[in-house]
């Protein structure tokens, strides 16, 4: 009877870790052991750095999730990322700073409302061009934002940056220290993360997904089987922007600073990178390309003397890579792991 | 404004419609030839640039044409060597894929550049440019001016790009260019070398990039950004004029300079023109390009099945 009940408690965990949320769960639990083991210890491991550099991961891979969207679902490839984080940044920057009595939760609606409404005008500017040229127009798109942050002084401060001095809710609204307001903003964060992937997989597995993929293989086919293109792309291009955007706030949130060289076409090649990397597609892969574009020099090279003194060297792997992934590995991290386990279970069976 | 402040905007314009229509007819090559957006256009430029720079302070005595020659050669190689190792090889990529790879050389060179140029970033080529002066001349009964440089880059883009055109036409290259263009394996089927004709068309881009490059390069910071503009607005330029053509493009590179120049103009925009002037250049380019989205001479593109 004991053997019974253990053997289908085990069943359950079974098909509990089968469950495609399992992974983004135990993503989330180590990210919030990190924070935990930081405390416990009294930071000296993990270091705060190492800790900021894991949430601008998360921060980067909330980006990478809306480009899954384009890249990855509609096959499409946009260089307008930037400026649209930049854009949920400043928003984000300006409200909290001259409109001191409006809540954290409005200042973020308004973020993405901005968001998205410029993302439907440039959506359906960059949708009636071919798809291969929606990345020339949206990269004279984030030419107009990156202008606009570095002039429009009253709204950005323009090069010199705009900053906030406190992390909103936790040190504004429950009143706590600093230190603790960044910790509870970091679990924050982790929380928002997790949650984006379980949506972006639900979003990904529903009938838009499966649209959207039928439009990247064949526009033509797609048509014809009554899928409608401006909706599907546009509506694409506007999960993307909605992602992008609340990046931007959380970007503002937790790091407090940003400045227009933040926003350069570089960072929206980034994503890209951090996208492919991944398997354009897989959601643990996004996170895992974006831990490798943008987190792997924060945390551990940040410490050898070589990495710092040539930081593109980093940069340099990272474009040698996009070009590796793209011409032979185009299933990027994804397609490794499987692989691997490929391999292993033919050892396996060889074994048997 | 008056009729010779018009006029003499139109002059400004002239050499920045040298320096653009440059980039932008080395982008249609490519893009005709290999079915690609190449986003390293610019930093292909950017590399010549600096090599010239390099040549003339550093290393040589030889006249500062000897050094263009020199940096052209550099752009040259160098886009010939994205080809051959690169878009070759991703032949069976679709275009976006294509796209993606010169991201990454784009991303490859940008930093890579300021480290082999280390010595030279942000140095401006005194006494080593071919001219400084400014030449007036009469039109329409007004005093114009325009720099010699200024001019010297106009003229040469303007024969170079007649030279380019009439190769195209007349010569064997440019029936295997325009051969290729149009439908690649069936060029191949004729006989046509298609992997020469695609090598040789990224080399000649790299080339006409670099000289557009040496006069952006003339008399400024030399730094890695230098061709940002130039890259951007002759992706523009190919999709505001249409890319299903050479001399489409053409036109939007002229119409763009025109349009930056009249956005700068303190009389015609307000005092602050220069600081929006890009933001109003890039607004105005993409509302035509959302009232003509298939270029200002292009044909409607359908796609067979």
């Amino acid at each position: 009877m004991q053997n019974a009940h253990d053997s289908q408690a085990s069943g359950r965990l079974k098909s509990a870790l089968r469950h495609p949320f399992a992974g983004f769960v135990l993503i989330g639990v180590l990210l919030i052991g990190l924070q935990l083991t930081a405390i416990l210890t009294d930071g000296a491991w993990p270091k705060s750095s190492m800790l900021n550099g894991f949430a601008s991961v998360m921060i980067y891979a909330i980006v990478g999730y809306g480009f899954t969207f384009l890249l990855g679902y509609a096959g499409l490839a946009s260089l307008g990322t930037a400026g649209f984080v930049g854009l949920g940044a400043y928003i984000t920057a300006y409200a909290l700073k001259n409109m001191p009595g409006v809540p954290y939760v409005v200042v973020l609606l308004a973020a993405l409302l901005v968001s998205l409404a410029l993302g439907a005008i440039v959506g359906f500017i960059s949708l009636r061009i071919e798809g291969i040229f929606l990345a020339i127009v949206t990269l004279g798109l984030s030419e107009i934002f990156y202008q606009l942050f570095n002039n429009w002084l009253d709204f950005t401060n323009g090069p010199n940056g705009a900053s906030i001095s406190k992390y909103p809710i936790f040190q504004t609204l429950l009143g706590m220290s600093r230190q603790d307001a960044q910790k509870a903003f970091y679990i924050l964060l982790v929380i928002i993360t997790v949650g984006l992937m379980m949506l972006t997989y639900n979003l990904g597995k529903s009938s838009t997904g499966r649209a959207m993929l039928a439009m990247k293989n064949s526009s033509s086919a797609a048509q014809a089987m009554g899928i409608s293109l401006l909706k599907y792309r546009l509506l694409a291009f506007l999960l993307s922007t909605a992602y992008a955007g609340l990046g931007g706030v959380m970007f503002m949130s937790y790091l407090r600073f940003s400045a227009p060289q933040n926003y350069t076409i570089m960072f929206s090649l980034n994503i890209l990178a951090a996208v492919l990397i991944g398997g354009s597609r897989n959601l643990i892969g996004t996170f895992m390309g974006s831990f490798i574009v943008f987190g792997i020099t924060p945390i551990f090279l940040q410490d050898i003397p070589f990495f710092r003194e040539n930081p593109w060297v980093i940069n340099v792997t990272i474009g040698l890579i996009i070009i590796l992934v793209v011409m032979f590995y185009p299933g990027g991290l994804t397609q490794l792991v499987n692989n691997v386990k490929a391999s292993f279970k033919k050892a396996d069976r060889r074994l048997s | 404004m008056s009729i010779p402040e018009i006029l003499q905007t139109i002059i400004n314009s002239l050499p920045m419609i040298g320096r653009y229509t440059l980039v932008t007819m080395g982008i249609v090559l490519i893009f005709r030839t290999t079915a690609t957006t190449n986003f390293a256009q610019g930093l292909i430029a950017t590399v010549g640039t600096f090599a010239v720079t390099w040549a003339s302070l550093l290393w040589t005595d030889l006249p500062l044409w000897v050094c263009l020659l020199m940096g052209i050669a550099v752009s040259f190689l160098l886009g010939m060597f994205v080809d051959v190792a690169l878009i070759r090889r991703a032949r069976h990529i679709t275009p976006s894929g294509k796209q993606m790879i010169t991201m990454g050389v784009m991303m490859i060179l940008v930093n890579v550049t300021p480290v082999i140029f280390r010595d030279i970033t942000l140095w401006t080529r005194p006494g080593k440019s071919f001219s400084t002066g400014i030449l007036s001349f009469p039109l329409l009964g007004h005093t114009m001016n325009i720099t010699e440089m200024g001019l010297l880059g106009f003229g040469l883009a303007a024969v170079v790009l007649a030279a380019v055109f009439a190769a195209l036409k007349f010569t064997k290259w440019g029936l295997g260019v325009r051969a290729t263009a149009a439908n690649e394996s069936v060029a191949q089927m004729l006989g046509v070398n298609t992997r020469v004709i695609t090598a040789f068309s990224w080399a000649l881009a790299g080339g006409l990039a670099a000289l557009g490059g040496f006069f952006t390069g003339a008399g400024t910071a030399l730094n890695v950004t230098l061709m940002g503009n130039a890259q951007v607005f002759g992706f523009l330029a190919c999709v505001l004029g249409g890319f299903g053509s050479f001399p489409a493009p053409i036109l939007g590179a002229v119409i763009i300079p025109l349009i930056y120049n009249f956005a700068g103009n303190p009389n015609l925009m307000g005092p602050n023109a220069g600081m929006w002037q890009n933001l109003i250049t890039f607004v105005a380019v993409l509302l035509l390009i959302l009232i003509f989205p298939n270029g200002l001479l292009g044909k409607k593109y359908i796609k067979k099945v």
